[in-house]
């Protein structure tokens, strides 16, 4: 018995042996490349320096495990495998391997790291990104200055809109722990063809104004406003964070004694129902509205052609073209209210964000803000615009005919609501409000029993 | 051959092994996050703060965990009668020898093995869907107003019902099989005597194979008692406070929404998962007491 244990002892030794040798070769080996690579990397950045430019070009070397928030056959995992297959070919030294989780990727990245899985680069909604993801992210701020083959010289934070990338710096201390990518803003869609028919020229700037378009449209015989489960809070949300603000709307989210009679913010409250009740007493929502669920109001909008607005994300035209790629859509900025404290300089938007591993070796880190370069800016820019209809980072990109209007809002934006609004801050509370607001707008509760049955959480 | 304790040590420890770290690691660690304030759910326990016992104070002053718990209760009632009912009575019909009972078997099973979210999408825009629904189309057609417009779906009215409704069809077929397979274990020699004695086919039913399925029904409900407190995706895509459930709940607080900013509350929800397993340990120790498997001999 004692022999058959140390032959098992020793051939375990010999098989570690060999196992490490095998290592240390690799190693040897890769650390051999690595060094004729340096070589060539400082000829090429010599030359490149005669050039006037800091290019990091193709000199990479890396393997790169990237999880994904995308679903694999959704149009943007496409986009990214192909991006990724074109960088493997400029790069020969890169491969990257995806994992598309999609969007449970938020929640897997975590336990999966902390069990030592190598994760390189993941992507995320940007606010998720920080939310959980905080502990693992690498500081990204000197890519930023660098130029890359597809910024034509530039540097790569002088190519992508700072709308996007200035959030990304502006939720961590000035760094950029991240890279935007596939932009988001929730905003007020419509159907220009109702619009055209109702006569309706301009976009509504104030609420007043959105209420004239309301009742033109009504008179034309269409449906001003539908709304489903998924997005019921909108239209009270809004309302409410142009008269007080994000964070006076954030502090009523978590204590539901700022929703009583008396208190600071409750005329505002008030203010916000009773637009909704009002809106509702004038049948301007879609009559089914109390029994839309998603996705069920985006699908009669887009079939049906008979409802004109409609709150949701720059997602909206993707996710509908299925069903109709010729609907004509518009889009303007939700109106200001009478003395609020913001106007429609401040939108809901939001991001994905690609983000890198802060344990990625120095040649990872290279190679995976290099992909994520290649990504955001030039030809796969410019695809998944032209595949998911979605917002380019490219400062000078042309934006999808859907959401050209969305350009207009953006660019008269200077300040940011969180990505769907501020009422969703608190898992407690979000749901209630949000049943209570659909209750609203379907005309099943009046301003004070909305009020009552929204501030119960 | 004599067993010695090391011997019997040896054969036990990989189970033993197993279980300490798959079952008993996770609860020890779930209940110690409940009295805890905890970052992420796979944050090193050091990085934890001591809050006591004010996880389940919040929980239970926090109104949607309460709905829930209601909510799940109802579930457990309601479709419980509903689903084990039908269960038991497409059991008998389809073990009394019909034509076709295989395939019958064969169709009702077959939502078992359909994704959760599918099913409840497939309820919601095909059979609820208040413009081009099933029921809203056939009741139109059969010229009914009333019925075709009513709002299957609507928040405040008749969603719960809805969700429970897709619930049922999805469960039946699992707990048939269950009831088909305690049914054909049922000597044939009872029913032939019943029937020389002149039993009809409802004294059968309720005279020897309800009192024989006894412990089956008993397995039943407390395996429906774990699912229920599981349920989770209908409740997801129902999506309004009459639909949230306990999982629901969990999940929000735990991980948020992948598209909206959401405080997540790590501590809190290891303290409403506590008080879910707590709830479905006292449910299940209480059937086990009510109905007990009198052990006949079939």
């Amino acid at each position: 018995m004692k022999k058959v244990v140390a032959t098992l002892v020793i051939a375990g030794m010999m098989l570690g042996t060999v196992a490490c040798g095998s290592t240390e070769t690799a190693s040897k080996d890769a650390a051999a490349d690595t060094s004729v690579q340096t070589e060539e990397t400082a000829e090429v950045k010599d030359s490149a320096e005669a050039q006037d430019t800091t290019e990091e070009t193709a000199e990479l070397s890396a393997t790169l495990e990237y999880w994904s928030s995308w679903g694999e056959t959704e149009s943007q995992a496409q986009v990214l495998q192909a991006a990724a297959e074109e960088f493997m070919e400029l790069n020969p030294g890169v491969t990257i391997n995806f994992t598309f989780n999609g969007r449970d990727n938020k929640t897997l990245l975590v336990s999966a790291m902390d069990a030592g899985t190598e994760i390189n680069m993941m992507d995320a909604n940007w606010d998720n990104c920080i939310s959980t993801w905080s502990d693992y992210l690498a500081d990204l701020t000197e890519y930023y200055d660098k130029t890359y083959p597809t910024t034509n010289g530039e540097k790569y934070v002088d190519c992508v809109m700072s709308a996007y990338s200035g959030m990304i710096k502006d939720a961590c201390d000035g760094k950029y722990m991240g890279v935007a990518y596939i932009p988001q803003a929730f905003v007020i869609f419509c159907n220009k063809d109702i619009f055209e028919a109702c006569g309706i020229t301009e976009y509504p700037t104030t609420w007043d104004e959105l209420m004239d378009v309301c009742q033109t449209v009504k008179d034309a015989g269409y449906i001003p406003f539908t709304d489903e489960n998924a997005r019921e809070w909108a239209m009270f949300s809004y309302y409410l964070q142009r008269k007080i603000g994000a964070e006076a709307v954030e502090e009523i989210c978590y204590d539901s004694s700022l929703w009583q009679e008396g208190s600071k913010y409750y005329d505002a409250i008030y203010e916000a129902a009773s637009a909704v009740a009002y809106m509702a007493e004038q049948g301007y929502y879609d009559p089914n509205v109390a029994s839309n669920v998603n996705p069920t109001a985006q699908q009669n909008m887009v079939l049906n052609g008979e409802i004109a607005m409609y709150i949701n994300g720059t997602w909206l035209p993707n996710e509908t073209a299925a069903s109709n790629s010729e609907f004509n859509w518009g889009a303007f900025s939700f109106p200001t209210v009478e003395d609020g404290v913001d106007g429609t300089e401040a939108t809901a938007f939001g991001t994905y964000a690609i983000c890198c591993n802060k344990n990625n070796t120095q040649e990872q880190m290279d190679a995976a803000f290099a992909f994520a370069a290649f990504l955001t800016t030039g030809t796969y820019d410019e695809m998944f615009r032209d595949q998911t209809q979605s917002i380019p980072m490219g400062v000078n990109a042309e934006w999808p005919a859907a959401l050209a209007d969305v350009k207009t809002i953006m660019s008269q934006t200077s300040k940011r609501y969180l990505s769907q609004l501020n009422t969703k801050v608190n898992s407690d509370s979000s749901q209630i409000i949000g049943d209570a607001c659909i209750k609203l707008e379907a005309g099943l509760l009046t301003v004070e029993e909305f009020i009552k049955e929204a501030s119960n959480f | 051959m004599k067993q010695s304790k090391g011997t019997i040590a040896v054969f036990l420890a990989p189970a033993i092994i197993l279980f300490a770290i798959v079952f008993i690691y996770p609860v020890v660690r779930t209940v110690g996050m409940s009295f805890n304030e905890v970052g992420n759910i796979t944050a090193d326990s050091s990085t934890w703060s001591w809050t006591g016992i004010s996880n389940y104070v919040d929980l239970m002053n926090t109104r949607l965990f309460r709905i829930s718990m209601v909510n799940f209760l109802k579930i457990w009632i309601f479709t419980g009668i509903a689903t084990l009912v039908l269960a038991l009575l497409l059991a008998t019909i389809l073990t009394s020898g019909i034509i076709g009972q295989k395939f019958f078997r064969a169709v009702i099973y077959m939502p078992n093995v359909i994704s959760g979210v599918a099913v409840g999408y497939m309820w919601l825009l095909y059979v609820f869907n208040a413009d081009y629904g099933l029921l809203h189309s056939l009741f139109l057609k059969l010229g009914w107003e009333t019925a075709a417009n009513f709002q299957w779906l609507s928040v405040g009215g008749n969603v719960f019902l809805a969700m429970c409704i897709a619930y049922v069809f999805s469960s039946v077929g699992y707990y048939m099989l269950m009831y088909i397979s305690g049914i054909e274990k049922i000597s044939k020699d009872y029913y032939e005597s019943a029937t020389l004695d002149g039993a009809n086919g409802f004294q059968k039913f309720m005279n020897i194979t309800l009192p024989l399925l006894k412990g089956v029904i008993g397995t039943s409900i407390t395996l429906w008692t774990s699912r229920v407190m599981g349920f989770f995706a209908l409740s997801q895509i129902f999506n309004s406070t009459e639909t949230t459930v306990p999982m629901k709940y969990v999940y929000q607080l735990l991980f948020g929404s992948s598209d909206e900013v959401t405080e997540l509350k790590v501590g809190k929800a290891a303290a409403a998962a506590v008080v879910m397993t707590v709830t479905v340990t006292i449910i299940s120790m209480v059937i086990k007491r009510v109905i007990k498997d009198e052990n006949y001999e079939i």
